[in-house]
């Protein structure tokens, strides 16, 4: 396996809002999901995921709730907010255009 | 919309903290468990999971911090919390926190009451409309027939409004002395300093009247005997009542009908000014004694500069004019000049040296305050240093620490300014008390708005200033370090030992330049104290005696006559006298005297001032001047006598260096007797310091009242045997007694005279010599707590070095001398910049050189002796360290 990249903040947050699209999820269940979409390649560091939680919170990109987990026991649930699915297609569209960009150089440079 | 649920958020992290903190608790914690549920299901033991998952995390606490500060945009909060924490600080130690609010105190107390002198005189804008704009023409001459600075004729002013691009409106006004009136109709016919002034004098300074209108053209047109009065006259003549406008002002007899009244704070152009009347009623304008009245220099000029017109360009045309006017008017304008000053700068003049010098001073006390405070927060810092490891090793940042301690060191200097506010405003009184009279603007010096601005804003500028370093320090410290020691102290040793001792020169070295500037004024102060003044001033009293303009001149000279007799004959006096003048403390002009027998004339590059005084009755003995040669005046130098003068030291050794000048003759610029006869030297008196106490004498020549029927002499001396005040009130009952119509005034002794004379350098004095002994004092409290620590902290080292058989001497004398090298650099550090704050320092001085050793020598060995006593406290409690409990103390 190759060794787990390190992920920039920015990409953290477009990864989150990514996959709590497809549904509502707590932090542990948020890590897990990163980490098996990309085949292991993407190893979330906690430390940083919960702090980048909080923070699309403060700014409502996401919405909280408390909820009972699949072993019975509570847990915090994040969802999108309306707000937060625009935010999810801005920075997709800004990051495709991004890679695109660098590949060319790496193809052309 | 989302701007509403961000703010929805912050109102919920800031109101419902504890609820949240416990639900990122458990959601923390729910992750970590999910985490070990799935080590284990791996293979793992429960502790090797439980340990992997924790470590994976990285350490559940620091992400607890690293979330509640994404949690916290709101920096308010923090604010909050760390002002709360700092008070908390603060109010566990509170005897450091007592003696750092009252050291910072007293510094910012001292600066907030300067700045509060400072800001009246100097800062704040005049009360008139746009008043940056209002400037002075203020006349300069040359050459030996000086008139009075500032003096212009209206002549001249015609044609300087004529000729001028510059100013939009000029207004001129009699000079001082020329308006001076008698109001009567009241008990006692008082001398009271008005202003003539022309038909644009309010226009142009925008003041409006309180009460009735101010003085138009047409008052000046009809030449109408109307006056607007002060305030204070207002107050005191008509009871401050509405109906004054309908009443009448008697001035020298005559009516005059008052129009309007000034507000409280009007004061120009004269401060003692109390009336305004129309230029066209001044009595040499309807009547003028002399031919061509308005060419002689009794005016002054006030003009407005035209908006965007600057000062050196109003300047250069006046110049110009000024030119063009010498080349006019050669016999009276020969060597004229004009300043075009503004009239902020021109009421300040006197006084913005000594008040930016006590500025100065200020600024260095407080200084040394910040300084001292640095020192104690450093070695307090020291003692907290396991506390600030712990936090550090829990994950705080650095620059939340350095924040926490600046909260708190700007807290701390946030009481300290509210308790120098108090300060400020108790002392303020006593600042008033001493202030010379002619300060500037003195009623108005208050503690208002600007003044608790400067305070606040300086308060946090002195917090920042000693926090910074103490904070730097305590926050990079190694958190590792300070917990193995059991947490008492931080890094020792040499680099710690040295930072405190830097800040010990630093504080020693700003004392010493404030000894230094206090002990050259001292100095100076006593050298003008020792000056012989040329007459013994003690038990002297004087009054002014003047008349109406009406009374006859033969009425006058009998009153002085009989006055004398009256007077002498009053029990405890013992001579008596009057003169024309009691001194020319204003006196500019340079003059010579037109013939003296067997010399040629002087020339005008040598002319020097000289004044005329004339005399009657026991004038020198009365006033203490001795002689030096031949004879006082008698009764027998009368009108038909043979003219007589009595003449100086100074002006017997300009004309007759070296030679008895009794016998000799001379002639003034104005003839005496039948023929322009000569004038015969009768005597030689000692020199008075008439010109002033700190200026050389000037020649003076004396001469009989008797001989000299066209003067008069209104000052009365009275030498008393007991206390001159107790004979005011028979003085003032035989005086009125001979007759009703004399204006007495000037009621003082002539110690109080002096003391006049000097209460300027009393003033700058004093104030310097109170701010150096606070900071004096502070470097000495400084310096105290530096060696109580050091001592404190290196008891376990000073106790091996007792056990080991040193002696309490030597121990002593170790620690004092290695506490005391740094005062003594400070010392060294201050007298050199002292040189160059004595060179800058130089106008102020008297009798003394600006090097002068004994100032700087008594400076640098108070502070020496000074911090001698304060190190050797506590390096004597070294001395006295039980060498076993020392070693025992872990």
């Amino acid at each position: 396996m190759a060794k787990p990249t390190d992920l920039v903040q920015g990409t953290l947050d477009l990864l989150i809002l990514r996959t709590i699209a497809l549904q509502p999820m707590h932090g542990w269940g948020i890590s897990q999901r990163i980490q098996q979409l990309s085949s292991d390649v993407l190893q979330v560091q906690q430390g940083s995921l919960y702090p980048a939680l909080h923070r699309l919170e403060q700014q409502a990109w996401i919405k909280s709730e408390w909820g009972e987990s699949e072993n019975n026991r509570r847990a915090k649930y994040y969802s999108l907010t309306r707000a937060g699915q625009k935010q999810l297609e801005r920075e997709t569209a800004n990051w495709q255009r991004l890679s695109a960009a660098i590949a060319q150089v790496l193809r052309t440079a | 919309m989302r701007w509403l649920r961000v703010l929805m958020m912050r109102f919920r992290s800031m109101l419902k903290k504890q609820h949240l903190d416990a639900e990122l608790d458990a959601e923390l914690r729910f992750h970590v468990e999910r985490e070990i549920e799935k080590e284990i299901a791996r293979g793992m033991t429960p502790e090797q999971a439980r340990y992997s998952a924790i470590r994976a995390f990285g350490g559940i606490t620091r992400r607890t911090e690293d979330c509640r500060d994404a949690r916290r945009i709101n920096w308010i909060e923090d604010v909050f919390r760390d002002l709360r924490y700092a008070a908390r600080a603060l109010r566990k130690n509170l005897v450091f926190t007592a003696v750092a609010v009252l050291t910072l105190g007293l510094g910012i107390g001292a600066n907030t009451a300067i700045f509060s002198v400072v800001d009246a005189v100097l800062l704040r804008p005049l009360p008139y409309r746009d008043s940056g704009r209002i400037a002075v023409l203020w006349t300069t001459h040359t050459g030996p027939d000086r008139n009075f600075d500032g003096a212009i004729s209206y002549r001249d002013f015609e044609q300087i409004q004529k000729q001028n691009r510059a100013f939009s409106g000029l207004t001129v006004f009699y000079i001082p002395g020329w308006s001076v009136v008698t109001l009567t109709g009241g008990e006692e016919p008082e001398k009271v300093q008005g202003a003539h002034v022309s038909a644009n004098f309010f226009s142009l300074l925008g003041i409006l009247p309180v009460l009735g209108r101010a003085i138009h053209a047409d008052d000046l047109a009809r030449g109408e005997r109307v006056v607007v009065i002060s305030y204070a006259l207002w107050q005191q003549r008509f009871g401050g009542s509405p109906n004054a406008l309908e009443r009448s002002l008697e001035i020298g007899g005559q009516r005059w009908r008052v129009v309007g009244v000034m507000p409280p704070e009007f004061r120009f152009p004269f401060p003692k000014a109390q009336f305004w009347a129309p230029l066209t009623t001044h009595p040499d304008w309807i009547s003028p004694e002399e031919p061509d009245p308005l060419s002689k220099p009794r005016w002054m000029a006030v003009g407005r500069l035209k908006s965007g017109v600057l000062f050196a360009r109003a300047q250069a045309e006046a110049d110009t004019i000024a030119s063009r006017l010498r080349r006019a008017e050669p016999n009276t304008d020969k060597g004229l000049g004009m300043r075009i000053i503004s009239l902020r700068e021109h009421m300040t003049e006197g006084v913005r040296r000594a008040l930016l010098l006590l500025l100065g001073a200020v600024v260095l006390v407080l200084l040394v305050a910040c300084v001292n405070l640095a020192n104690l927060s450093l070695a307090r810092g020291a003692a907290r240093g396991h506390e600030f490891a712990v936090r550090a090793s829990l994950g705080a940042a650095r620059d939340r620490l350095v924040r926490q301690l600046l909260t708190e060191s700007c807290l701390l200097a946030l009481f300290s300014g509210v308790l120098g506010l108090g300060i400020a405003a108790a002392s303020l009184r006593a600042i008033l008390a001493l202030a010379p009279a002619d300060l500037p603007r003195l009623d108005t010096i208050t503690l208002n708005g600007s003044v608790f601005a400067f305070t606040f804003a300086l308060s946090l500028a002195a917090g920042l200033l000693f926090g910074i370093l103490p904070a730097w320090k305590s926050a990079s410290a190694n958190p590792g370090h300070a917990l193995q020691e059991g947490g008492r102290s931080l890094s020792e040793g040499r680099s710690s030992r040295r930072l405190h001792g830097f800040l010990v020169t630093a504080e020693f070295a700003l004392a010493m330049v404030l000894a230094t500037g206090a002990g050259l004024l001292i100095r100076s102060f006593v050298a003008v104290i020792e000056t012989d003044p040329g007459f013994r001033p003690r038990h002297v009293l004087t009054v002014n005696m003047e008349f109406p303009s009406e009374v006859p001149q033969a009425r006058i000279m009998a009153f002085y006559h009989e006055a004398l007799d009256r007077v002498r004959a009053l029990p405890g006096v013992t001579a008596a006298g009057t003169s024309s003048h009691l001194f020319f403390l204003n006196e500019s002009r340079t003059h010579a005297l037109r013939q003296v027998e067997g010399r040629a004339p002087e020339p005008p590059s040598r002319w020097t001032p000289l004044v005329w005084t004339q005399i009657s009755g026991d004038y020198f003995r009365a006033m203490g001047i001795p002689l030096r040669a031949g004879r006082f005046f008698n009764d027998r130098d009368g009108p038909n006598a043979q003219p007589v003068v009595i003449v100086n030291e100074t002006l017997a050794q300009r004309y007759w260096p070296g030679e008895d000048p009794v016998g000799r003759r001379l002639k003034g610029f104005d003839p005496r007797g039948k023929n322009d006869d000569w004038l015969t030297v009768a005597g030689v008196v000692a020199d008075m310091r008439s010109h002033g106490i700190e200026r050389a004498p000037i020649s003076q020549i004396y001469e009989p009242q008797a001989q000299r029927l066209t003067e008069t002499t209104p000052n009365l001396v009275v030498r008393t045997a007991g206390d001159p005040l107790a004979l005011v009130a028979n003085l003032r009952e035989a005086l009125r007694s001979i007759d009703k119509t004399v204006i007495l005034s000037g009621v003082s002794t002539m110690e109080q005279q002096l003391g006049e004379q000097t209460a300027r350098r009393r003033f700058e004095t004093w104030l310097l010599g109170v701010f150096s002994g606070l900071a004096l004092a502070l470097a000495a409290i400084g310096i105290y707590g530096v060696m109580y620590y050091a001592v404190a902290r290196r008891t376990q080292e000073l106790g091996i070095r007792l056990a080991l058989g040193a002696s309490a001497e030597g121990v002593v004398r170790l620690v004092l001398a290695q506490g005391m090298q740094f005062a003594i650099a400070g010392i060294g550090l201050g007298l050199f910049s002292s040189l160059w704050l004595a060179r800058a320092m130089a106008g102020m001085l008297y009798g003394i050189t600006p090097a002068d050793p004994v100032a700087l020598g008594s400076a640098a060995i108070l502070l020496l002796s000074i911090s001698l006593l304060a190190a050797y406290l506590p390096a004597r409690r070294a001395s006295r360290i039980d060498p076993i409990s020392a070693l025992r103390y872990e």
